[in-house]
């Protein structure tokens, strides 16, 4: 009898446990209900909050590299507004990802990411969360229980496979650079930081010009600036997936028109004056004649 | 040799009437055609940062626009050595496209957001995290702002407001999804109270005053949070502020924190912020001036944003430096590491 108490009392104590503990789910849906050889599909990563307000995210999928080939993501839907690191393939066959949305998330459909993959090999096999980690919103990083649903997949013989082609003819968002300059990044160099969104294909990529003589260069936010002096024009090209492009400038406080630099203006006249007396001489030369 | 003359001529006549066009206009910006004296505060105007002096002619000490809160322009120096942000610009609320290639859309979507915040407080609109406008309640403490040129897609908004104290609210956040050429509509946005205390430690036994601001004539609910929970109930007053004594005697030794709604026509607000206060066995007033939180705000200018976010990103998952274990005990969870959950903490305090 005193051993069935106990029994009871651990029970009701860790339903107590359980019921105060918050919860999420990770599920995995797929735009294609079969799969062949060839196929080109899309799988969306999906947080249902169970109520809760989450607002950190992160976690590694695992697929199986025998039979798909990654070939990218789209985060311009994601509930995600700040990636740490965005989905990165690594050991070519694991996606990892973190990131944050300030404010947090509340739904039973927040889509994390959206990964696509081409089918190219046939068989039976499964994508699946691992070390997911989804903070609740609640000022001290407290973690959720995480449930995690895995996607099987059988993949069949095909012959041709099937395709979706993607229409995103809008900009990546205007977005305002910044530069900061702090004690604990490059030892106090000025940094250039910046963020954007693709709500169609994704960001693919950023570059950089510093000055309007240069060249760009692929970057990524936490860009040290070449030319500290910050008296250049800066350009930030940010690049979606299908190649649109919006550039932002950025006018360092110590940046100024052509027309106010003094030895622009000097050198200038210097050059005029110049033009005119060999032009003056040239003239004479031929008067006399 | 005449016609080969008279297009240097022109030139250099360009640049010499543009370059003194030019010193026109800078010189009537500091006093239209007369001769103005600036009183210099002794020691402004060497370019060396000293007592008092927040910059120095081209010395800004790093500042920009983007460092005072704002997301575009150019920040000056005045003649006393204090910051200049008149020429610092939010970017306004109609988002357009800018420089680049792409075909772009011809029409984007827009949104329309209504709700209720504090008499005459500034909102401050944010889109996927970033400041994209800003616009002012009514008296009635209404406020309606239209937001153009999005693209088709998912967006994540959040609103907060500041009270007259200067104490802003949580954020108010919610996902829209919206579709090219079509106007959406965000009715019933009822931004959370602000909420403050007359103390930080208050003696057992003694009141403590709850005071903050909401929509005026609405019914508060507070909640103090013990071993369990108790609630009052207070109601603002047509400024919208209100201010509720709580006897302490209830509560145990030890920390706790309170947190309010606020309720008109059967609409209720988002939760307030936590306001965390200690019973003790003394007395400890608070300043009563606005003290940013420490919390998440790495550079110290009473936001969390971009910037924040960028130096805390660079230490992720790396081995911190002495100096920036310090800044991450102090603004962040002080475990000697920077992962997710300092992430967390910075979401949290987010303000853009």
């Amino acid at each position: 009898m005193r051993y069935l108490l106990i029994i009871i009392l651990i029970v009701i104590t860790s339903a107590c446990f359980v019921e105060n503990a918050w919860s999420a789910i990770i599920k995995i849906e797929r735009d294609l209900t079969s799969l062949q050889v060839g196929d080109v599909f899309s799988i969306d990563i999906v947080i249902d909050s169970e109520g809760q307000i989450l607002n950190a995210v992160e976690a590694e999928l695992v697929f199986p590299a025998e039979f798909l080939d990654y070939t990218g993501s789209n985060d311009g839907n994601s509930v995600i507004s700040l990636w740490i690191a965005k989905p990165t393939l690594k050991d070519q066959n694991r996606i990892i990802l973190s990131g944050i949305t300030p404010g947090g998330f509340i739904d039973a459909n927040n889509q994390l990411v959206s990964l696509n993959f081409k089918v190219i090999n046939e068989g039976q096999g499964k994508i699946t969360v691992e070390n997911a980690n989804l903070l609740v919103h609640d000022g001290l990083g407290t973690e959720a229980i995480v449930k995690n649903q895995n996607l099987h997949l059988s993949i069949s013989k095909g012959e041709a496979g099937t395709f979706y082609n993607a229409v995103d003819d809008e900009l990546p968002e205007s977005f305002t650079p910044g530069i900061i300059e702090d004690p604990d990044l490059f030892e106090g160099a000025h940094t250039l930081v910046f963020t954007t969104k693709d709500k169609g294909s994704g960001v693919d990529y950023f570059e950089v010009r510093e000055g309007v003589l240069s060249n760009y260069t692929r970057a990524e936010s936490l860009y040290r600036l070449n030319h500290q002096a910050l008296d250049r024009k800066i350009y930030v090209k940010a690049v979606d997936k299908m190649g649109n492009e919006r550039i932002e400038i950025f006018y360092p406080q110590n940046w100024r028109p052509w027309h106010e630099h003094t030895w622009v203006i000097v050198s200038i006249l210097i050059l005029c004056v110049l033009s005119l007396l060999i032009f003056w001489k040239i003239l004479r030369k031929r008067l006399k004649k | 040799m005449i016609t080969l003359l008279r297009p240097v001529v022109i030139f250099c006549s360009f640049v010499l009437f543009f370059s003194l066009a030019t010193n026109d206009v800078s010189s009537q910006s500091s006093g239209t055609g007369s001769v103005v004296i600036d009183a210099l505060v002794p020691g402004c105007g060497n370019a060396v940062i000293e007592g008092g002096e927040e910059c120095d002619t081209g010395n800004l000490t790093g500042a920009s626009c983007f460092s005072k809160g704002y997301n575009g322009g150019v920040l000056t120096c005045t003649a006393s050595c204090l910051f200049n942000t008149s020429a610092c610009v939010y970017t306004p609320p109609v988002v357009s496209g800018g420089g680049g290639g792409g075909s772009g859309a011809a029409q984007g979507a827009q949104i329309v957001l209504t709700g209720r915040a504090y008499p005459k407080s500034q909102i401050t609109i944010l889109k996927d995290a970033q400041v994209i406008a800003t616009t002012v309640a009514d008296e009635g403490a209404n406020f309606q702002v239209l937001i153009k040129g999005l693209s088709a897609g998912t967006y994540i908004f959040s609103l907060y407001s500041e009270d007259t104290k200067g104490i802003r609210s949580s954020l108010f956040t919610f996902p829209v999804s919206v579709t090219r050429g079509i106007l959406a509509k965000i009715d019933n946005i009822f931004i959370a109270p602000t909420l403050n205390s007359d103390k930080i430690e208050v003696k057992k036994g003694d009141p403590i005053i709850l005071l903050g601001q909401s929509y005026p004539s609405s019914d508060i609910t507070l909640e103090v949070n013990s071993a369990e929970p108790h609630f009052v109930k207070t109601k603002t007053d047509s400024a919208g502020v209100y201010l509720r004594s709580f006897d302490s005697s209830v509560l145990e030794y030890g920390l706790h924190h309170a947190k309010s709604r606020s309720m008109v026509e059967e609409q209720i607000s988002s939760q307030s912020a936590v306001y965390e206060f200690a019973v003790g066995t003394k007395n400890v007033y608070s300043s009563g001036s606005t003290v940013c939180s420490k919390k998440a705000d790495l550079n110290v200018d009473c936001r969390v944003n971009l910037v924040d976010f960028s130096i805390v990103a660079f230490w992720y998952l790396r081995t911190l430096s002495s100096a920036f274990m310090l800044r991450e005990a102090v603004h962040l969870n002080g475990d000697g590491k920077v992962n997710l959950v300092d992430f967390s903490i910075m979401a949290f305090h987010w303000t853009g």
